[in-house]
């Protein structure tokens, strides 16, 4: 609105703006200044209310459309009264300047002027007469008495009516003079441009001057001696004062009507403008006092609205000091009292949730620790509701019997449990049936990688006495290297009692055969047959014995005595024993290589990986034997292209008494592994055939060793 | 305009041809009509503004008497007044300057450019005293030439 209200004003400042033909003087200039600066303060107001269209500021609409409103309500009456009041001027202008009063004025005028003519014309007339006179151009000519000159004089001044009458020669000097009053008053005069002229051309003439007593007509009359100018004749008459007043008034009243006639359009105009001004004044006034009015009425409106937005951005501890004693007083006082309300019951709101987020914190906090207790265990647990469904379950029983991804809260126990896992699912069904609280099994689990797994599961029931909370907890141990560890440890002690039982007969036994051997062969029939028994014998102890000798060494395994060994060594001695065999190739590295180990039963590790492949291979068949590096290992490599080990003897090949081999102890591997592990390394069955490979991995010292 | 450099004395001769008809008008209906004749002259300068040399006023005005069909001439300057009987000779009185002296030679130095403005206003009706009449009126005409003492 302010916007158009400056288009409107513009408009009109344009229309109003004085031209170089215009006679509006100052007033003009004033309004068009008015109207600029009010029309700028217009564009200011809107372009400020536009800027804060998305975010006016409290208050400030209202009080706009409020001056707007009393502005706009003065603004139309106020231009119809302009309207108005510049018609009746233009109407007025025309009965002003009737065509009657045109010509009335012009006839009076003409009177006036008819007037001045006639006695014009009835001083030529009469001096006419004395153009000639005798009298006159005698005393013009210097043949006349001075006294008798002037007495002629007073008698024709006296005769015509004259107020002054005076002879002049031809050389502009005065001969005599006369005038009504006293001598003294009479007083010499140059003659005139006209009195000369007369002279000159020998006419009569007559000119008006203006006294200090009032007009008079002057009269030339040259004297005439033969049709020479001998002299001139001048006379003034006073002209009657009331009569000329008259013309006068008349001469005035007509040259005011022409200037005004004149100024016609210049007084419309400065009319037009002294309304416009007086409008221009009374729009500014009634815009002050409206926003005078505005901002008292939409104060305590902008402070509401101010304060609401501050309660609506969450700041309670807002209140409006300032009330009035009217609806919008009420309407403060009631605003007042909601925002403390509010308040009040954001304080508590604020409490509860603190007591809230103070519990929430402890419960998290618990949560937390029993999460981190859970994920850092060994043991796994599964903790399952009433339902049957899985509420729980940690890391720890996941990485034990490598369960599937489907394996997560919320599912259902006995239906996931099948497979490989039903023993799992045998025991949750056995615990929830049985009346015990409490129940412990142990059994093996096939993993997916074909190892097997011996585990202790041990389960509770858990009741709704302390946690609100009804159902199973399973613990699940891992407790295989237990279970082979307790194996390793039985058979150890079984081979201590069988070494210490069968050692101690299996030497007289050896002796006794080669005694046999020795004295009997010469006196028995079958001398072959002789020494085919006895060497049976004396090999089958031999066997026996080495047999008892694996076993002590499984029972008795001596802690490494580790020392810094050259790989290459190592390497070099297998060549050495093995060389005769033409299907090794035993491939030497760097001489500084070395490890942290124990070279004899590193050297009894490969050796029995040596014999193991020349065992597998025949003729024509290679065996390769070479070291590795990398940052943390030394790495022994055997392989060879054997038939190779199938994946069930592979299952078991690392196994105590597990052997492929007819005539084999099947601890020979046993003990390697064996070997390897109190190194802290590892011997591994890289590849089943093709070639059948084996690694044995061994920590490597660091620095100074080389790459 | 036509400035006129004597030894002694700068005369100058100007016509204006502007408001003629109007003064005419005006004459004819026995209003006052006034001319007023601003006579500046300047030293041209180049970078800054033209030196001031000398500014001269002159009114003239020519009062109607309609019942005697003649015009009051007066020269408010000088204080000289007379009456003429031919229209022509008082409107020529309102827009005609011939020869007047505008300033002693003396005042001004040889081969050195100078410019006579001349603003002439001219006024229909008795010119009112009052201090904001003149604030507005702007001038008729304005003649310039720029001359040079030999």
């Amino acid at each position: 609105m302010p916007l158009i209200m400056a288009s409107v004003l513009i408009s009109v400042t344009v229309l109003v703006w004085p031209t170089a033909g215009d006679d509006v003087g100052l007033l003009g200039w004033i309004n068009v200044s008015v109207m600029l600066v009010l029309t700028l303060l217009l564009l200011r107001y809107g372009i400020r209310l536009l800027r804060q269209r998305s975010e006016p500021r409290p208050g400030s609409r209202l009080r706009a459309k409020l001056v707007v409103g009393l502005v706009g309500m003065l603004l139309v009456p106020a231009m119809v009264i302009q309207l108005a009041a510049s018609q009746m001027v233009e109407r007025g202008m025309d009965v002003w300047f009737d065509v009657r009063v045109d010509t009335l004025l012009d006839r009076a005028l003409n009177l006036a002027q008819g007037f001045y003519e006639r006695l014009e014309k009835d001083m030529k007339r009469s001096l006419v007469g004395y153009v000639s006179d005798g009298v006159l151009v005698a005393a013009a000519s210097g043949n006349m008495e001075y006294l008798a000159t002037s007495a002629y004089l007073a008698e024709v001044r006296e005769k015509e009516g004259w107020r002054k009458a005076e002879l002049f020669d031809i050389n502009e000097r005065q001969i005599s003079g006369v005038q009504v009053g006293e001598l003294s008053s009479l007083e010499p005069e140059p003659l005139s441009d006209a009195a000369r002229l007369s002279m000159r051309l020998g006419r009569v003439a007559t000119e008006m001057k203006t006294g200090e007593d009032g007009e008079v007509v002057v009269g030339y009359a040259p004297l005439l001696a033969a049709s020479t100018v001998v002299g001139l004749l001048r006379v003034e008459m006073k002209m009657p004062s009331g009569v000329i007043q008259d013309a006068r008034s008349v001469e005035a009243d007509y040259r005011n009507y022409r200037q005004l006639e004149h100024n016609r359009q210049a007084i419309a105009q400065t009319f037009t403008h002294a309304m416009l001004f007086v409008t221009l004044i009374v729009l500014v006034l009634a815009g002050l006092v409206g926003l005078m009015f505005a901002r008292r009425l939409t104060a305590p409106i902008g402070d509401l609205a101010h304060a609401l937005r501050r309660v609506t951005e969450g700041d309670l501890d807002v209140a409006i000091i300032e009330a009035p004693q009217d609806e919008l007083g009420s309407l403060v006082r009631s605003f007042n009292k909601m925002t403390t309300r509010l308040k009040r019951h954001a304080d508590e709101i604020d409490q509860a949730q603190h007591e809230l987020t103070k519990a929430l914190d402890t419960t998290r906090q618990r949560q937390y620790v029993l999460e981190a207790l859970l994920a850092n265990l060994h043991t796994g647990v599964l903790l399952v509701d009433s339902e049957g469904r899985v509420r729980l379950l940690n890391q720890a029983v996941r990485d034990i019997l490598h369960l599937p991804a489907s394996w997560t809260p919320g599912v259902d126990l006995l239906q996931a449990s099948h497979g490989n896992l039903q023993d799992i699912g045998d025991f949750y069904d056995e615990l929830r049936h049985q009346h015990e609280e409490h129940l412990q099994r142990e059994f093996d689990i096939s993993l997916p990688d074909n190892r097997e797994v011996h585990v202790l599961a041990r389960g509770a029931r858990l009741n709704a006495s302390g946690s609100g909370f009804t159902g199973f907890l399973l613990v699940i141990d891992d407790i295989s290297e237990l279970a082979e560890a307790q194996r390793n440890r039985a058979w150890a002690e079984v081979a201590r009692r069988l070494a210490h039982e069968i050692k101690n007969p299996l030497t007289p036994i050896k002796l006794s055969a080669e005694r046999l051997q020795r004295r009997f062969r010469v006196q028995v029939d079958n001398e072959q047959v002789f020494d085919a028994c006895t060497q049976s014998i004396i090999g089958q102890v031999e066997r026996l014995q080495r047999l008892i000798a694996d076993f002590s060494t499984l029972a008795r395994m001596p802690q490494p005595k580790l020392r810094m060994v050259s790989v290459n060594l190592l390497l070099r001695e297998m060549n050495d024993l093995f060389h005769g065999y033409h299907r090794v190739s035993v491939r030497l590295c760097d001489e500084q290589w070395q490890s942290m180990c124990d070279p004899d039963q590193v050297r009894q590790v490969l050796i029995n990986l040596m014999d193991n492949a020349v065992s597998a291979t025949e003729e024509g068949q290679m065996i390769c034997l070479y070291a590795g590096l990398t940052d943390e290992w030394v790495e022994w490599h055997v392989t060879d292209d054997g038939a190779g080990i199938d994946e069930q003897a592979a299952a078991r090949l690392f196994e105590a008494y597990y052997s492929t081999k007819s005539n084999g102890s099947g601890l020979g591997l046993a003990i390697a592994k064996r070997i390897a592990e109190d190194h802290n390394g590892d011997l591994l069955l890289v590849s089943l055939a093709k070639p059948t490979h084996f690694c044995l991995r061994l920590p490597r010292v660091a620095a100074g060793e080389g790459a | 305009m036509e400035v006129h450099v004597d030894p002694q004395v700068i005369h100058c001769t100007a016509r204006i041809q502007v408001e003629r008809q109007a003064i005419t008008m005006a004459l004819k209906d026995g209003i006052v009509a006034t001319t007023i004749w601003h006579f500046q002259v300047a030293m041209l300068r180049e970078y800054w503004p033209n030196k001031g040399i000398a500014d001269i006023t002159v009114s003239r005005r020519v009062e109607p008497d309609l019942l005697s069909r003649s015009w009051l001439l007066f020269d408010d300057a000088s204080g000289i007044s007379r009456r003429v009987y031919m229209l022509d000779e008082a409107i020529s009185f309102l827009t005609d300057i011939e020869q007047f002296p505008v300033l002693d030679s003396s005042l001004l130095a040889a081969g050195v450019p100078y410019r006579m403005t001349i603003r002439v206003e001219v006024y229909h009706g008795e010119i009112k005293e009052a201090w904001w009449s003149g604030i507005w009126h702007p001038a008729q005409a304005v003649l310039q030439q720029d001359f040079k003492l030999q």
